[in-house]
């Protein structure tokens, strides 16, 4: 049985509809404009070994997410300094564990 | 010049709090955190530019978080300066509920909690300050420190700034020992205060003579009206733009509701007299609770046939002056014999151990009487059950805040900022097993009409609700519809033919996934902070975009929500970051709230429509 979907989503927000403004606002942030502009030249390799480390930097609590988990309702800023504070203590243990391993 | 409003503010309340000078004489700290909350509401508003509408959406998010009412709903009747003065003072209830402990850290949103925390910190400073001024005026060293300090709250002084004049203090012999402590100990004395203050008050002389002893409740009522217990009274406290002269009215339901928990001659002897004695009845507190119900919370002493008593007295009121009935105290014992000892309040918990009523001395001295009034007799409606339970929260914790007795009051202050803590800590436990409780209910009554139950029984049909997740406008399943209740999360699987296949139970946060997502399969979870979609949820979408995910939330309006998406292609994982941490900015540019949730959505969906089908429903 197929989900019967309109083609086109809706927006029904209730009285929070996007009003065009809104939408040209959101669409040309500042940061996000910045942040697009960095994807695409870490996608063209012109980007500075900073700006690849900070893309990195940006994109690290994702690798931290357990596959079978959703992170729900939990707020983004919660959510990412959780991440954080588990991949450093996952270097930290990996580096506890490098030293340890006999040469 | 921002930030000279901004000091003065600071050192005004520093010296109103030192000298008892102000708008109040004798204004108690409370008083100070109020008055400081909405000199920084206005502040935030006039001079920081903050719009008035920013400041409504913390609230509205606030009143989501804590499922309790700060502000009127519909602001748009209101002139600017009522909508002003509602906001700076939903503004200052927020503030003073979490500088009390009241509201709890994880009951603000994220937007306001940084800033709170700030907020709570800088009246810490205050009374650090007030002490400071208190200890120069009582060692006679006042006089040139002194005036600096007064030419700085009134705004002569023009090379001023924060840091210098606390540097001073700081530095001085006399104050060293006492600026160490910027917690709230000076709310305790507070509670000292009123006590004092109930305690100082002259008690009104009571009689039972003449009360007949034995009497159900309808003949309580009957023989209160026919002897003119009922009538209009009035406190100054209840005055409003829509109660100008303060008016309140002691009515047949009142004493109906005064004394369906506890029925004796005593009680009765206080309500005949109840309209002259609420006039001169010490106000203790109010606080808004869920529907834009007020309650008015005051003490009075009287003494019946010798015997002291203190007489709690609590009056609602809508904003309309519509009577409400508590039904906080509706499960507590029904009518009963007029012997009953006034002790069985003690059954109540949480209303006994009121805040500023909660000491042992009173209770040691004097028995706790309670009587519930509302403003206006007409249009009496019922408020449902669950208005009561933030206030038992409230009061919970609001009691760990101020109930010292002397002995207390002479420790250490930082044993007792520790004791209060466990004590917070406590009550946060209980409240976290009420809800592992409620979510485990919830739980197990849907679990039972899922194919698999988790029991190791053999899987049977699941409940078919095809007709439900197949309409052609959202619509939730009697499932989803239960599971918005549960404070926890829960993931509801439907296979491919709309049959409810298993049940998982998460936790505040987190929602499990299955091992094994079908193609085809329907996954629904709840949302109990309120919020739309969050990156994991949309993270999840595009790693099986073979399912459809649904989120049903309650938002800040009460509304019901639900989010529908599924992937329509197969992404790389490095494309689905990008996506999802673009998503995860948009929300916290907005301020993650539910609303800057649903607009992040709307525009990553309309973005993204090649990427993802969405659909999103306000049910109202």
């Amino acid at each position: 049985m197929n989900i019967k979907r309109n083609q086109t989503p809706k927006f029904d927000l209730g009285g929070y509809e996007l009003t065009t403004e809104e939408m040209e606002k959101m669409q040309n942030r500042p940061e996000r404009v910045a942040w697009i502009n960095l994807c695409e030249r870490i996608d063209a390799g012109t980007a500075t070994p900073e700006e690849v480390e900070q893309y990195n930097y940006r994109l690290e609590p994702y690798d931290e997410m357990e596959p079978n988990v959703l992170y729900a309702d939990m707020p983004h800023a919660e959510f990412e300094k959780m991440m954080r504070e588990k991949r450093a203590k996952r270097l930290a243990a990996e580096a506890e564990a490098a030293d340890q391993k006999p040469e | 010049m921002k930030r000279r409003s901004y000091e003065r503010l600071f050192y005004t309340i520093a010296i109103k709090l030192a000298t008892g000078k102000g708008s109040h004489p004798g204004a108690t700290p409370l008083d100070s955190i109020q008055e400081f909350s909405e000199g920084i509401s206005k502040h935030l508003r006039d001079q920081a530019g903050v719009p008035w509408e920013k400041q409504v959406q913390w609230i509205r998010d606030t009143e989501a978080f804590t499922k309790r009412g700060f502000l009127q709903n519909d602001l748009s009747e209101l002139s600017e300066p009522l909508r002003h003065q509602a906001i700076d003072e939903a503004f200052s209830s927020i503030a003073v509920g979490y500088a009390t402990g009241r509201i709890m850290e994880t009951q603000v949103p994220s937007s306001l909690r940084s800033f709170l925390k700030a907020f709570k910190q800088t009246l810490g400073h205050i009374f650090s300050l007030a002490k400071d001024i208190k200890a120069y005026s009582d060692s006679g060293t006042i006089d040139p420190e002194f005036k600096q300090y007064l030419d700085l709250a009134t705004g002569f002084s023009e090379d001023s700034s924060v840091g210098k004049p606390l540097e001073n203090l700081k530095n001085s012999n006399v104050t060293n020992a006492q600026t160490s402590e910027t917690t709230f100990s000076l709310t305790s004395k507070d509670a000292l205060h009123l006590q004092q203050e109930i305690l100082e008050q002259p008690a009104t002389e009571l009689s039972t003579e003449g009360i007949p002893t034995s009497m159900t409740a309808k003949e309580v009522v009957a023989y209160a009206v026919e002897n003119g217990f009922t009538g209009e009274t009035r406190h100054d406290v209840l005055k409003t733009n829509k109660n100008p002269t303060g008016e309140a009215f002691v009515g047949r339901s009142g004493i109906k509701h005064a004394v369906s928990q506890t029925l004796h001659t005593e009680k009765l002897a206080v309500l005949g007299k109840m309209k002259t004695i609420i006039p001169s009845s010490i106000f203790i507190d109010t606080f808004q609770k869920k529907g834009n119900l007020i309650s008015y919370r005051f003490a009075a002493k009287v003494s019946v046939d010798g015997k002291n008593l203190v007489a709690r007295i609590v009056v609602d009121s809508d904003h309309n002056g519509n009577r409400y009935y508590n039904h906080e105290l509706s499960d507590l014992e029904g009518l009963s014999a007029l012997t009953k000892s006034p002790q069985s309040h003690q059954k109540t918990g949480s209303l006994l151990k009121e805040a500023s009523l909660g000491n042992v001395e009173i209770e040691d001295t004097y028995k706790l009487l309670q009587f519930i009034f509302s403003v206006n007799e007409n249009d009496v409606k019922t408020t449902t059950q669950e208005n009561s339970n933030p206030e038992s929260t409230e009061t919970t914790s609001t009691t760990n805040e101020s109930s010292p007795s002397s002995s207390q009051d002479s420790e250490d202050p930082n044993i007792m900022h520790e004791r209060k803590s466990k004590i917070d800590e406590r009550t946060y436990s209980s409240l976290q097993e009420k809800f592992r409780a409620l979510a485990k209910k919830i739980y197990q009554s849907v679990i039972r009409r899922a194919s698999r139950r988790g029991d190791g029984s053999p899987p049977r049909k699941g409940v078919n609700r095809s007709r439900h997740l197949f309409a052609s406008t959202l619509t939730l399943t009697p499932e989803e519809r239960k599971i918005l209740a549960s404070p926890y999360e829960i993931m509801l699987v439907h296979d491919a033919d709309g049959r409810l296949d298993s049940v998982l139970l998460g936790d505040r946060y987190r929602s499990p996934l299955p091992s094994n997502i079908a193609p085809g399969a329907i996954l629904t979870h709840n949302h109990p902070g309120g919020r739309g979609p969050s990156s994991s949820d949309i993270l999840q979408a595009f790693k099986h975009p073979q399912a459809t995910f649904r989120i049903v939330t309650t938002n800040e309006k009460n509304q019901v929500e639900v989010f529908q998406m599924k992937a329509n292609l197969a992404l790389d994982e490095k494309s689905i970051k990008r996506l999802i941490d673009d998503y995860a900015d948009s929300c916290n540019s907005l301020g993650d709230t539910p609303l800057a949730r649903r607009k992040a959505f709307a525009f990553f969906a309309k973005t993204h429509q090649t990427k993802i089908s969405t659909e999103i429903s306000i049910i109202r």
